[in-house]
Parts: C-alpha cells; structure tokens; sequence
C-alpha cells in the first residue's frame, strides 16, 4: 500500500499542485467576492435577498468540486490505462479488487482534502459576513455539490476504466446522469431529505468501478 | 529442475493430437527421470473473438528451466496466447496453468513468481529509475537490488532520470532490470524486440540468456526478430494459420527440417500441394525452386518423382533460424 501510495503521489503531485493552487485562488477570489457584496449593498437588503428571495451568494462554488474531481479522476486514470499500462499494477502480487479500491480511496482521500478546503473556505466566508445559521445551510446547500465532485470523480475512473468503447459510452451517461441528479436545484438546503440517498446512489459507482476494471483484466487494454 | 531435451518434433493439430502431444514430448520429465510440474501447462485451450476462432484445441507445456520462443507469423495468435498466459485474456475454453495456477487467478504467491515484460516495454514514464526500484523493491521478498543496478547503471544515467524521458532502449533496460530483479522462476516475455535497435536488442538478449541459464529460469518469449530466437531458445513452438502447432527443440527442428534448391524448370507451371515428407514449396523469383521437408536427399528425391518434380539438380542449403521459420510457416 505504501508503494502505491508513492507511485500516485509522484504521478499526482504535480495536478494536486496545480489543484491546490486554483483553489486557494478560487478562495481568495470567493471571499473577496462577497466581502464586495457587502461594500456595496446594505447587509440587510443580501439577508433579506437570501432569506425572502433565495438568491444564493455563493453559487460559483457550484461547479469547482465537478471540476476537480472529473480532473483528478482522469490525472490519476488516464496514465493507467493508456497503452493498458494498468496490466503492471494488475500483475502486482494483490487482488485486483484490493488493487482498484487502494488507487480509488487513495483518489478520494485527496479529493477529500480538497473538497473540505472548499467546506472550509464557503463556512468561513460565510461566517464572516453572515450570521451563525446560515453556515450550516450553506454546507447543507453545498453538500451534494461536493457528492458531484465524488461522482465525477468515480465517473471518470469508471469510463476510463472501461474497455469496451460501447459500455464506456453508457457509463459516461450513468455518471453525467448521477452528476446531474447532484445538481438538479441551488436552492437552499434542497436535498436536505435527499442527501444520504444521494450519497448511496454516488458509492454505488464503487462496485461499477471494480467491475469495469474486471472486463479491463480480461480483454481489454484501454 | 531442468528438463531433458524434447527429442523430435511433435506435430499436431488442435484438439485431436493435443494430448497424443502431451505424450509425445518428454517435456516435464527432469533428468532424472522423476516427474516435474511443467511451469507452463496448456491443455485443450480454446479462443475466439466472435465467429473467428484463433485456438481450436492448443495444448503443449513448457518445463521447468527451459526458455521456449514462441514463433509465427502475424494473425496466428501469438498475442492472444500471450495475453491468455499473462492473465489478460479469459479463454473460451481449456484450461491454462502457469505455475500450477489457473493463469487467469494467479495468487499473489505466484505472481510474485512471475515476471511480466509487456509489449513496448511498459513502465510507469512518471517515475525516476530510482523511484521505479523502490516502487517494486517492496512487493518482491526476493528482490535483487544488485541486479537492477547492474543492468540501469550502463545506461550512465542519474538514478532521478524519468523514464519517460528516456528512449525505448534505454526503457528496455529499466523495465528487464526491474523484471529480473525480482528474481521470479517463470519469466514471459512479449515481443521485446518492439522499438530496439540492434545494440540495445543485443543487450537485452545477452543478459536474459545469462540471467535465465544461470538462474535455471523458465522464459516464454516472443519476437518478431526471429535470428534472435537461435542464440536464446532451447525449445521453439511454432503457429500456423489453421490451428497448426509444432512443439521441438530448437536444435532438432534445425537438425531435421531442410532446405533444398532446384532450378528453374525442374517444375511444372502450377505447384502441386506438398504432401508429405515435403512440408513446402516455394518459388522464387528467378524460377528457381525451394523445397522445405523433414526428409534427407533421398527420400526427397523420391518425394519430389511423387509429386511430378524432376529431382536432378537438387542442391541442399544451410538455413538460418529465419530462413527456416519462414521456410516452415511460408511466406504469404
């Protein structure tokens, strides 16, 4: 695991780097955003807007987690599997589905890292010129943004896993369906009854994930 | 360990003399006359992609020790056979052991007693040389540091040189360190040849055959570069279109096939269809007529009356490796 562990790192690091780095100015950019909404109207007048209209003051992070982790996914994937260079790992003395699930939860923790700077960098704005409870409607709301995030993410590693062209093109409309169910409405806490069946639609893309990899194993080579 | 040599060729054709084969080779038997467990076992193997069917029926098995070439020329099935022993490719039928493992479920045990070299010489191009030893180091109890640098340290690169910055020879070289590195007992190799120029081919060759004779190592190896195949194999298997498969040893199969000259005129205009003792019949450019058959002079002689060939002026000719693989599989 460790090895793994090294080998994505090195292959990532650079996109990680780069990742990073939009998203911190994506921060910067966020917060003085709204610090300019706050210049230039009375507070009072974006409470009301956000509380009687529903005008969401934060809707550019919408679309950052599905770029990022259709990003990573394909960073991590696509050198895997061009010219089949996945055969090294499968021939790696472990089981393929040990094998799949390492290189997907070594993905998905670094999404994570990335997706609980946005949390953390959208609580913290938020709670610099908003009062208290709108913190947590704001993480509510923004939730099955970030599943989006996971699913485009396993979507990518899914399709690019995938060897047969026609499947391929199903799972990439299985992904951009489940992707879509993740942003059906911006409105405020909006899938607040719906966000744990979200979240198991989304991990189901883990076993479809392990399966395209099975039909790599067996005939195809990317 | 290391088994006899295989005494004659053995002919046969898909399933109905796969297991006369199996008989007929000594293969598996070591020298001392007890049973070993083949490092490879084929039996009965069956593949088709759709309506076209690639292996009716292959069976054959390589010994412990020995390093088999498997030849034939392009369509035949090499790759499909290849991709089925690596654990790439499921068969539609039969049965494929590597190890005493079904080659499509190997244990991590056994993987680790196999080494892979993929077609292209397939490496992680995002990793150093140096990054590309520790990576495997820690999955191979049995890992040979000294061997690997043996080998990467002639290239006279910085161990942080990444690969995908090198050339394809200088990536072959990291990718057999880091394969004999783990010092496995069976070592498959697909077409290695692919992309080297001759230096770095000679290089490659040169210490595989050191590295598997002094190892007693199994070797599976393709190439196109079949003159290779005369300074590395003990055992040739050849497929031909249509399920043909012919197990030896190399030096039976260059002792007993032969190549026979006549000139121009000594035929007539259409070829008759070779039976046997002969195997082929060429015409070249210039008239003339190549014969290919597993028969000395004479019974050649008798051979080419039979088929209405006037046998005066019959000239035998050395053949390489390569002339008699193309000789045996044909041109065309």
């Amino acid at each position: 695991m460790r090895a793994l562990a090294m080998k994505e790192w090195i292959k990532l690091r650079h996109w990680l780097g780069l990742i990073g780095l939009g998203h911190l100015a994506f921060g910067a950019w966020f917060y003085l955003s709204m610090r300019h909404q706050f210049r230039i109207e009375h507070a009072e007048m974006i409470y009301y807007q956000a509380n009687r209209i529903g005008r969401l003051f934060y809707d550019d992070l919408r679309y950052v987690p599905l770029a990022t982790g259709a990003v990573l996914g394909a960073a991590q994937f696509l050198p895997e599997v061009l010219r089949g260079r996945l055969r090294i790992a499968m021939h790696l003395p472990m089981g393929l589905g040990a094998l799949i699930l390492a290189h997907l939860g070594l993905g998905l923790g670094l999404l994570a890292v990335v997706l609980a700077f946005d949390l953390g960098i959208l609580a913290g704005t938020v709670g610099a010129f908003f009062p208290g409870p709108f913190v947590a409607s704001a993480l509510a709301t923004a939730a099955p943004w970030m599943l989006a995030g996971i699913a485009a993410y396993l979507g990518a590693a899914l399709v690019l896993l995938e060897p047969d062209r026609r499947t391929q093109a199903v799972n990439l409309a299985v992904a951009g369906g489940v992707v879509a169910l993740c942003h059906l409405s911006a409105a405020y806490n909006a899938y607040d009854g719906a966000i744990w069946g979200l979240a198991v639609l989304v991990g189901l893309m883990v076993p479809a994930t392990l399966r395209a990899a099975a039909r790599f194993r067996d005939g195809g080579t990317g | 360990m290391c088994a006899g040599p295989i005494t004659g060729p053995a002919r046969m054709t898909g399933k109905r003399d796969g297991i006369r084969h199996l008989r007929q080779i000594r293969a598996g038997f070591a020298g001392n006359g007890t049973m070993s467990a083949p490092a490879i076992a084929v039996q009965g193997l069956v593949h088709r992609y759709g309506p076209r069917t690639i292996h009716d029926g292959l069976s054959f098995t390589v010994p412990e020790g020995r390093i088999l070439g498997l030849l034939g020329k392009n369509g035949v099935g090499k790759t499909t056979l290849i991709r089925i022993l690596m654990g790439f490719l499921t068969p539609t039928a039969g049965t494929c052991r590597v190890l005493g493992d079904d080659s499509h479920a190997l244990r991590a045990e056994t993987k680790r007693r196999v080494g892979l070299v993929f077609e292209g010489h397939l490496a992680y191009d995002f990793l150093s040389i140096a990054e590309t030893e520790r990576f495997f180091a820690r999955w191979y109890p049995r890992w040979r540091r000294d061997v690997f640098w043996d080998l990467v340290e002639r290239l006279n690169l910085p161990p942080t040189h990444r690969i995908r910055h090198m050339s394809e020879g200088q990536r072959s070289q990291v990718v057999l360190g880091a394969v004999m590195a783990q010092d496995p007992d069976l070592l498959i190799l697909d077409d290695y040849t692919m992309g080297l120029d001759a230096g770095y081919r000679r290089l490659f060759l040169d210490y595989l055959v050191h590295y598997a004779r002094a190892g007693n190592k199994t070797v599976l190896v393709t190439s196109h570069v079949v003159q290779d195949m005369e300074r590395l194999v003990d055992d040739v298997i050849f497929l031909r279109r249509g399920g043909d498969v012919l197990q030896t040893s190399l030096s039976d199969f260059m002792g007993r096939f032969r190549h026979y000259h006549l000139p121009a005129g000594a035929a007539p205009a259409n070829l008759p269809t070779p039976a046997a003792p002969l195997h082929g019949l060429e015409r070249e450019a210039d008239g003339s007529l190549s014969v290919f058959a597993f028969a000395g002079p004479e019974e050649m002689r008798a051979a080419l009356r039979t088929a209405g060939i006037d046998p005066a002026g019959i000239r035998e000719r050395q053949m390489s490796l390569e002339d008699a693989f193309v000789g045996y599989t044909g041109k065309y």
